[in-house]
């Protein structure tokens, strides 16, 4: 624990942080180590505390219990609070606030209060050049398009130089086709600066695409971290399945290294301990492990499916499947399957695969 | 905020109805009128009016008009600005309460407070009374600038302190944190982003006690302090002299308009400032620790000198009246010329004011907007100009009207036009134009449309545009006193010349009246308004 946290560039311990009126703390003691130089992720659903956990990072929250270290000094603590001014931590904010009554160059030394006001000029050029605003500086923000706000907005975080700049969805308020290059961009802009970065987001593909490594938070906890691709393979809970990757949930029940479900007997694995014989469990559903294969219509056992509905998509077709039990599954398969509403199928799980399962107990949430 | 948005998009140019079109003019031009013959009328005198102008020492009028204004705006910027701080921005106790008491005393009218000023603090007054015996022979002169200044600043700075909380509430907290976290301690983050984002608030708020201030005649002259309206008043009641009086009236007007040009540009230069969509999260209340009594002790300042004194003030001399003979139903027929005039007032302004605030909202263009503008002018210019024009009016074209109720109802509605409008509009624009396209597609006939299904949907901004009007017009005082039929006292005037012979105690039942008919109603429209996320254009008037 000590070996970590001195390697940390941001470490919380134990933060609780309730705001006043709510009727449950925004962060129920939550615990996490950020790596000097590595881009990290707090990935989780609406109200799940995430960006309240930035701005305890920030400083702008005051935990009531718990501590907050930056390169390993200490700034949240009880009785102990270091104000934002006294961090060095950059942040992003999601409307960028950009200060509006200032040009882009004036914008970017903001934080340049060491420098020497002559020098600042000169200072925010190589920024300016980095990242691709040049000849920019005098315009005021609300002149610039919405990618050059944001790029101005991490500049303006990364010029400091800070121990960690913090990043609160910066990307939702783009285009949808415009982010993938500009998460791109964002993200060679940190790397180059060597900043160390925390992304708070609510989507997965941006967690998943940016990030080393993910932290997924579910009502004020810590539910996983790890990196992207082991929280998509070895999700520790049916939340962080559905947080990492599109899935669906089957009810099953347990029995001998299998689930029984409506939809057929699948192979399973528990890595969470033992699970006794007999008990409920939730399958993790997820396309690419099933095979989906038709079947002749008569006397097909009632763990067969009707294909209701099939939504083409190009490479891929979404099914929508009903089975002899009434349960519907949305599954999507490669168009080279080419299977028509009305027939029947059956799942088959595919060669060297296993379903995962959750006691059902956990899926419910407590 | 979405339907507002649809019908922004909606404003395709249509030709509005000619007849829409003609009543619209028709209150342009009533608007005009006694403006053009006051405007012609200086013009005529051509050198004699220069003449006239270096006479009364014009250049004397202007320092000591400007000289107010300026005192009373800067001392009410260094009011409103901490105040409007303290009651959003920090865990200050009580601080909602104080957020409502702080704006209160705008409901106190300027004669009003300039009367208890006088009464409290002037020679003879009660404070001079107390301090006699313990030996305190002279206090500081309240006649001149600096009492002038002081009364008209604790009743004006409420408006400051709307336009600065307005502007403070729809800042983006992120704005001041991105400072924080790039290095920059809670006072300079204040200095050097919340000061400058909220510079074009306080501008506005700053031009419209300058407007106000320049504008003020009751409180200036009770005082003593000679600025252009006391001037203009002086030449026309004491030497009816109309051509001096014209005359600075029309310096008066170019001010006026000055300052409403100044506020235009500010409040257009205020746009690019707005920061983005989307919801503004709540700022995290500043802790005060131990200065948070201190703090509530100063809050409450401005609220006790502009409200609970005078107030206060206003019962030691209706009671000390009471016991030396004043009767209290001697304020019983002035209250009711007042009520009846102000609600006569209120139903001409507001159906002037539907043509325009039609036309401008469903019909933009060139001539709307003109003739809004047009509208607006009897509300930038002083009362006392208008007033004096319709005097004009009277006297030349409209000879049996003159000193006639009708006439004064017309000043009323020429003054107050544009706070109607300024209520239907805001109404309006949240109306989906679609609704009466629906109508028209039934088969009712434009003008059916705007009764039945118009008129009726924009009925709580009539309402409040009525109300406006009436209490502002209940308060309101140069027009009435120039105006009035002979010998028709209403509540403002039976206060003026109850002052100006001094008796202050006949004064006291008359103001309290005033104040408790007036001031809660105000306070309410005036709160209701602010609460709104975009601060609509009602305008009001402290005299």
């Amino acid at each position: 624990m000590s070996t970590e946290s001195q390697q940390a560039a941001i470490a919380l311990h134990g933060v609780v942080c309730a705001y006043p009126g709510a009727a449950a703390p925004a962060l129920r003691g939550i615990s996490l180590h950020v790596r000097e130089g590595e881009f990290f992720s707090i990935l989780g659903p609406s109200g799940s505390g995430k960006t309240t956990a930035l701005r305890v990072m920030a400083g702008f929250e005051r935990p009531g219990a718990g501590t907050v270290s930056l390169a390993g000094r200490v700034v949240s603590a009880p009785r102990l609070h270091v104000p934002p001014d006294k961090r060095n931590v950059g942040i992003v904010f999601q409307d960028y606030a950009l200060f509006p009554h200032l040009t882009v160059g004036q914008n970017i030394a903001f934080g340049l209060r060491s420098v020497p006001p002559a020098q600042r000029e000169a200072a925010v050029e190589p920024l300016l050049h980095m990242s691709g605003l040049e000849g920019l500086a005098g315009r005021y923000p609300h002149e610039l398009s919405g990618g050059q706000q944001q790029r101005v907005a991490v500049v303006r975080a990364l010029a400091p130089g800070p121990v960690a700049v913090l990043l609160d969805e910066p990307f939702s308020n783009l285009d949808r086709q415009l982010r993938g290059a500009l998460r791109r961009d964002v993200r060679s802009l940190i790397a180059r600066s060597g900043a160390t970065a925390v992304l708070v987001t609510h989507d997965r593909e941006e967690a998943l695409a940016l990030a080393d490594r993910v932290a997924v938070l579910a009502e004020g906890r810590v539910e996983q971290v790890d990196t992207p691709q082991q929280l998509f393979e070895q999700p520790v809970s049916a939340l962080v399945a559905q947080m990492a990757g599109p899935c669906e949930l089957l009810p099953g029940t347990y029995r001998g290294g299998a689930v029984e479900t409506l939809a057929g007997t699948f192979l399973a694995e528990w890595p969470g301990g033992a699970l006794t014989d007999g008990s409920p469990v939730q399958a993790l559903i997820r396309s690419y492990e099933l095979a989906v294969e038709p079947v002749a219509p008569e006397g097909a056992p009632v763990t067969c499916a009707q294909v209701l509905y099939a939504e083409f998509g190009g490479a891929v077709v979404d099914y929508d499947l009903r089975f002899g039990s009434g349960h519907e599954l949305r599954l999507r398969q490669s168009s080279d399957l080419n299977l028509e509403a009305g027939q029947t199928v059956r799942l088959r799980l595919k060669a060297g695969r296993t379903l995962r399962v959750f006691p059902a107990n956990q899926a419910a949430g407590d | 905020m979405v339907l507002a948005q649809a019908t922004r998009v909606r404003a395709v140019r249509r030709l509005p109805p000619a007849g829409l079109v003609a009543a619209g003019a028709l209150v342009g031009l009533a608007v005009l009128l006694p403006v053009a013959f006051m405007t012609a009328r200086s013009l005529g005198a051509g050198t004699e009016a220069l003449d006239v102008l270096a006479r009364w020492r014009v250049a004397g009028v202007l320092a000591r008009t400007v000289a107010l204004v300026v005192i009373v705006a800067a001392a009410s910027v260094s009011i409103a600005v901490p105040t409007a701080f303290l009651t959003l921005r920090t865990d200050m106790p009580l601080r909602r309460v104080m957020a409502v008491a702080t704006v209160l005393p705008l409901v106190v009218p300027s004669y009003v407070a300039a009367y208890v000023a006088v009464a409290a603090l002037g020679p003879r007054g009660m404070l001079q009374g107390v301090l006699a015996p313990l030996g305190v022979e002279r206090l500081p002169e309240i006649y001149g600038v600096w009492g002038a200044a002081l009364v008209m600043t604790v009743i004006s700075y409420p408006y400051v302190l709307l336009t600065v909380r307005a502007g403070m509430m729809r800042m983006d907290p992120a704005l001041e944190e991105a400072s924080r976290a790039l290095g920059r301690s809670l006072p300079r983050t204040l200095w050097a982003v919340t000061l400058p984002l909220l510079r074009p608030a306080i501008a506005a708020g700053a031009v419209l006690v300058a407007l106000y201030t320049l504008s003020e005649f009751g409180a200036v002259a009770i005082l003593r302090y000679e600025t252009f309206t006391w001037a203009i008043y002086t030449q026309y009641e004491a030497a009816f002299n109309l051509q001096a009086a014209s005359s600075l009236a029309s310096v008066l007007g170019v001010l006026a308009l000055g300052i409403v040009w100044l506020e235009a540009r500010t409040r257009s230069r205020g746009r690019y400032y707005r920061s983005g969509s989307g919801s503004v999260r709540a700022f995290v209340p500043l802790r005060l620790g131990r200065w948070r009594w201190p703090a509530l002790a100063a809050t409450t300042v401005p609220v006790l000198a502009g409200l609970v004194a005078p107030v206060g003030v206003l019962v030691y001399w209706l009671v000390r009246g009471l016991g030396r003979g004043e009767r209290l139903d001697a304020v019983l027929s002035p209250a009711w010329h007042s009520l009846w005039l102000a609600g006569l007032a209120a139903v001409v302004t507001v159906v002037a004011a539907v043509p325009i605030a039609l036309l401008a909202v469903r019909y933009p263009g060139r001539v709307s907007g003109l003739l809004e503008r047009v509208s607006y002018l009897g509300f930038a210019l002083p009362g006392i100009i208008v007033a004096l024009g319709l005097v004009f009016v009277g006297a030349k074209v409209l000879g049996p009207l003159y000193q006639t109720q009708a006439l004064l109802v017309a000043g009323y509605a020429i003054i107050f036009v544009s706070v109607a409008v300024g209520a239907l509009r805001s109404s309006l624009l949240q109306l989906n134009p679609h609704i009466e396209e629906a109508a028209q597609s039934l088969g009712l006939s434009s003008w059916r449309t705007l009764v039945r299904v118009t008129l009726p949907l924009v009925l709580p901004g009539i309402l409040a545009g009525a109300a406006l009007v009436l209490l502002l017009t209940m308060k309101e005082l140069p027009a009435t006193l120039l105006l009035r039929p002979a010998g028709y006292e209403t509540l403002a005037s039976s206060v003026w010349s109850a002052v100006s012979e001094a008796f202050y105690a006949r004064a006291a039942a008359p103001a309290l009246v005033l104040i408790i008919v007036t001031g809660p109603p105000t306070a309410y429209l005036i709160l209701r308004d602010a609460r709104r996320p975009r601060a609509s254009r009602t305008g009001v008037d402290p005299s």
